[in-house]
């Protein structure tokens, strides 16, 4: 590929007064989590003035759990974007670790924590799957994503027959619905997951190599990097993500439910549009990613408390996707007129 | 126990790909410390021959010596192992990265705490590599697609040189450049033969060729026509010979 050439060097100083001249706003557009959060801020301003009930404990509470729990499942959509590709599959992989976790727990009557275990160790197999057919076989993430995504979802229906598992211990449901210092232990898990995020791809070779990769292959390969084997390693964390958002699923729910994880592909692909993760791969943000997953929240909750048919939900996220990445469009045009 | 004269040599290479035959039959030796000139018509088989060289592409037949001893370069990575380095036609760069991250793509610095990547000392390092090869980069925190090409060249080029190779190939180096940077490249070019790296250039401009090779390889149709001592021909010859 490749890299975008001026037809003239701009200097220092032409750049700053191009810098200027694009102004405050459209700066804002240059940097994406620079404008997300301030549309997330906002946003929270605009709901605590509309609803007395935004504001209490209980729905802030609430609100971090979502919030945490679709953090996850972006992190698993924006591990392989990343990288140039896309994991269609993320959500049957989810539902794929909560069977699992519903299963062993249930019908098998293990501990839950080693059904956690095999869950997540079904999550990295998956993923693994997902990596080997993309590398190996050298089909492209959406076909191969696209395939498995009906593998995986079949499997959940093949073992459960469309039936949950619900006896799940009370002690498992601790993780998923109590908190400490005001905030659930989910945001807290998120917290940490995030932080995993920020230093895999500043301070990891992998991350390094990965980003690289989304940015050109080709360069990369030349590098000396094995291209292959970090694409492949990219999907095994991006099911390992999937899994664990899955077993949370599980801890938040009570329950075993195996229809979960049908509506995370697009939750996934919104929020980490909207993050900053670029489609065409080779860029991310921790703090994308954390904003992306509140402003999804705070909009779905909007939409209830505004009382609209939410029976539509799947457009309103279908449009929220056209509308970041028309808005993803937009920040690289005057990203390129910038010139900073 | 056989002569070591050459740095590199590749002997009686075959290259096709489905029914084109790329290369047939090419030996090509490099000096110590020479610039190889590497010249022939469009599709004559010269980026294909310097691909086998980093390991972009395998030969059908042949053999690789290097320093005397027989090389497998079964991909880039071996490649830049023995010492070759390769500076494309079209940059390679990676858009997204900063410029410390493209020069040490594939061989970052990381430390002894669970080797997590250095990039103080990456960024240091970059400073000091683009002085010493007085490269004008003046903001070296500056993502590659923000530069213009000819500092995307001379980056390739550092990002090339700047781990003691022993070979590097260049393949048009000039071509997408201004003339004020052509010559950039040209000194360049000559202060890595100074500190003893023996350079393949292939371009099609026979004035860079004739400026500073010390030995013209001519490629027809993927065949070696003949290897001229720069001294010793001029451009008609040279000329006649590639088409
Ligand atoms: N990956 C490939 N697949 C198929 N054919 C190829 C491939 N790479 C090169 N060729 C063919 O091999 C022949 C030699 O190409 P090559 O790129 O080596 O020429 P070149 O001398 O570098 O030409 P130019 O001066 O235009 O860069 C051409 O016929 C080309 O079409
Ligand atoms: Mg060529």
């Amino acid at each position: 590929m490749h890299v975008k050439k001026h037809n003239r060097q701009l200097t220092l100083s032409e750049r700053r007064e191009d810098f200027v001249k694009v102004g405050f706003l459209k700066s804002l557009l240059v940097h994406p989590e620079a404008g997300i959060t301030i549309a997330v801020v906002i946003l929270l301003i605009v709901f605590s003035v509309a609803s007395p009930s935004f504001l209490t404990a209980y729905n802030i509470f609430n609100v971090a759990r979502n919030v945490a729990s679709y953090a996850f499942i972006a992190i698993a959509q924006a591990l392989v974007i990343v990288g140039g590709g896309m994991n269609l599959s993320v959500g049957a992989i989810g539902g794929l670790a909560v069977v699992t976790t519903g299963y062993f727990i249930d019908v098998q009557g293990f501990s839950p924590a080693i059904a956690v275990i095999i869950a997540l160790l079904v999550g990295l197999a998956a993923g693994a799957f997902n990596g080997v057919i993309i590398t190996k076989i050298g089909i492209n993430s959406f076909v191969a994503t696209l395939a498995t995504l009906f593998v995986f979802t079949g499997i959940v229906y093949g073992i459960t027959k469309g039936y949950p598992y619900i006896n799940i211990p009370k002690s498992f449901t601790i993780i998923g619905r109590k908190g400490i210092w005001g905030l659930p232990y989910l945001f807290w898990l998120m917290v940490v997951a995030l932080g995993f995020i920020f230093y895999l791809f500043n301070f990891r070779r992998f991350g390094r190599w990965l980003l690289a990769t989304g940015g050109s292959k080709e360069a990369t390969r030349v590098s000396g990097v094995n291209v292959d084997r970090i694409i492949l390693l990219s999907h095994v964390l991006s099911g390992l993500f999937a899994a664990i958002a899955g077993v949370l699923w599980v801890s938040r729910m009570g329950s075993a439910q195996p229809a979960t994880g049908q509506d995370w592909l697009i939750i996934s692909f919104a929020i980490a549009i909207i993050g900053g993760t670029a489609l065409s791969g080779g860029s991310i943000s921790a703090l994308g990613l954390l904003m992306g997953s509140v402003i999804i929240v705070l909009i779905r909750n909007g939409l209830i408390l505004l009382g609209v048919n939410i029976y539509f939900e799947q457009t309103y996220l279908g449009l929220i996707i056209l509308l970041a990445v028309t808005v993803d469009r937009i920040r690289a045009f005057y990203y390129q007129r910038a010139g900073i | 126990m056989r002569e070591n004269n050459y740095t590199l040599e590749m002997k009686n290479i075959h290259k096709s790909f489905g029914g084109i035959h790329a290369l047939i039959d090419v030996s090509l030796e490099l000096r110590h410390g020479e610039i190889l000139g590497l010249v022939g018509d469009n599709a004559a088989g010269k980026s294909t021959l310097m691909k086998i060289l980093t390991g972009a592409y395998q030969a059908n037949r042949g053999r690789i010596f290097f320093e005397g001893r027989e090389v497998h370069i079964t991909n880039p990575r071996v490649s830049r192992q023995v010492g070759i380095e390769m500076v494309y036609q079209d940059f390679e760069l990676c858009p997204n990265l900063n410029v410390p991250a493209n020069l040490f793509l594939g061989r970052e610095i990381t430390g002894n705490f669970f080797k997590a990547l250095k990039n103080r000392q990456m960024e240091n390092k970059a400073v000091e590599i683009l002085g010493r090869l007085k490269i004008d980069i003046k903001n070296s925190k500056i993502k590659a697609n923000r530069l213009s090409g000819g500092q995307q060249q001379a980056l390739a080029i550092g990002k090339a040189v700047s781990f003691n190779p022993k070979v590097v190939i260049m393949d048009e180096p000039t071509a997408s450049l201004a003339v004020m940077e052509i010559e950039k490249v040209i000194d360049l070019i000559l202060r890595f033969k100074e500190q003893g790296i023996s350079i393949i250039l292939v371009t099609h401009r026979l004035d860079d060729i004739f400026k500073v090779s010390d030995r013209i390889f001519v490629l027809k149709h993927g065949r070696r026509v003949d290897v001229k001592e720069t001294s010793q021909t001029n451009k008609d010859e040279i000329i006649k010979l590639m088409f």
